[in-house]
């Protein structure tokens, strides 16, 4: 079933984190299983964001730690990050570059040769739209263009900040799908949303920031 | 080095697309060395005495101007976090940032500057060293610079707070630049100078890009 090697699995002891002097959450520890997908909820401002980022590692909690596979992720961060792929909140294209050429750059950041992209612009829907240059597109084909990079992923563990902001309600179902086969094929998710979310029958886990929230 | 060359040639295809961005310092240098003569005096002799500090300083304002834009559109569009977790070197990538922000503006500084240094009747056995200068002193500016940029990103108004932390690194390269073309001016030894300011290179280029991966992991927490 599952198309990695090893079941992983990624834990979390402790967490803390703060900004602007105000501790965001405190003893935050939660456990994720190959198959599986967190949804982390909470208010504006609850720390969603920086939760996430401080599982991708670019950001390094104040206490606690991030095991991948039972080993811390800052002991060999270039294994880590081999296996990890973050879309923030920001779609993360060079509005100067036209949507072939941002493609491309997924690509080299997969670490792969681009050699499907016609394939790949066909499935987020830009196919006639690969000259156009990034800047001219709207908000939702930018996103489209961001998440293409879902379509090329190896890596196991997917950490997603707001994917489905701007996007229409076909496209969202195109991602719900992508979703699913990720999960039934042993990947992990982690994801931040403000609307529903259909996972189909993959093991969902919640994690509420608001209740964690320690004033 | 295949990171270094992506990078690269990312970067590269950026500057090209953004090149009316990129050509702001290079037409401030141009409009102040050329509104000197004009501004100040038009006497040869005179002019010849303040060629080499005019070219150097303006040179050097035009490289701090450009410094912003070398992280600061990853910065704010998300992706230079993408950037930092590909797996690979930071070292390498943040190298290969610098190397395309040195190519895009220090390398046309250098071409320019002999042209400009006719407005301003720079003694002619003193053209060579100012190439050289410029040629071993510019990739030092974009070093420096990027540790400052670096710094400041996730400051608001950053560019201000990181003009004022690079401009005392750049003062021994401008005080050696300008001793080196004035000691050729007046037919002295240079080499002494060169030596100098390729050492000072070395070791930015040794100690710089690891600098900077310290500091935008700082900027990101």
């Amino acid at each position: 079933m599952s198309k990695y090697k090893n079941p992983n699995s990624l834990q979390t002891t402790a967490l803390q984190c703060e900004r602007g002097g105000r501790v965001l959450f405190d003893n935050l520890a939660f456990e994720l299983h190959a198959g599986e997908a967190l949804l982390v909820q909470g208010a504006n401002g609850s720390g969603k964001t920086s939760l996430l980022r401080i599982i991708t590692g670019l950001t390094t909690a104040i206490e606690g730690d991030v095991l991948w596979n039972g080993a811390l992720i800052t002991d060999d961060e270039q294994a880590y990050q081999r296996e990890l792929l973050f879309i923030g909140h920001q779609a993360a294209i060079k509005q100067e570059l036209s949507v072939r050429e941002n493609l491309r750059l997924h690509y080299a950041l997969n670490g792969c040769e681009a050699d499907s992209m016609v394939d790949l612009a066909e499935k987020v829907g830009l196919r006639q739209r690969l000259g156009v240059i990034c800047s001219r597109l709207s908000a939702g084909q930018q996103r489209r263009v961001s998440l293409a990079r879902l379509f090329l992923s190896e890596q196991p563990l997917w950490i997603l900040d707001e994917p489905l902001t701007a996007l229409d309600v076909d496209f969202i179902a195109t991602i719900e799908a992508r979703l699913q086969t990720h999960l039934a094929n042993g990947g992990m998710l982690i994801l931040t949303t403000h609307r529903g979310l259909d996972l189909g029958t993959a093991t969902v886990r919640h994690l509420d920031l608001n209740k964690s929230a320690k004033n | 080095m295949r990171l270094f060359l992506f990078i690269f040639k990312r970067d590269m295809l950026l500057a090209v697309r953004r090149r009316r961005e990129l050509a702001n310092p290079l037409v401030f240098f141009i409009m102040v060395v050329s509104m000197f003569p004009l501004g100040v005096t038009p006497d040869h002799a005179f002019l010849a005495e303040l060629s080499a500090g005019v070219i150097w300083v303006t040179a050097l304002l035009a490289a701090l101007m450009s410094m912003d834009s070398m992280f600061r559109s990853d910065y704010d569009d998300g992706s230079l976090e993408q950037l930092l977790l590909m797996p690979g070197s930071k070292v390498v990538l943040i190298g290969a940032k610098i190397a395309a922000h040195w190519v895009s503006i220090g390398l046309p500084l250098v071409i320019i500057a002999p042209l400009m240094s006719f407005l301003l009747f720079l003694p002619s056995q003193a053209l060579p060293s100012l190439i050289i200068t410029l040629l071993i002193s510019t990739p030092i500016l974009s070093l420096l610079g990027a540790v400052g940029v670096a710094l400041t990103l996730s400051l608001r108004g950053g560019g201000v707070l990181s003009s004022l932390l690079t401009l005392p690194f750049y003062v021994p390269v401008l005080i050696f630049s300008t001793m080196a073309i004035n000691a050729a001016a007046v037919n002295q030894p240079v080499s002494g100078y060169y030596a100098l300011l390729a050492a000072f290179l070395i070791v930015s280029i040794l100690l710089v890009p690891f600098a900077v991966v310290a500091a935008l992991r700082v900027s990101y927490n």
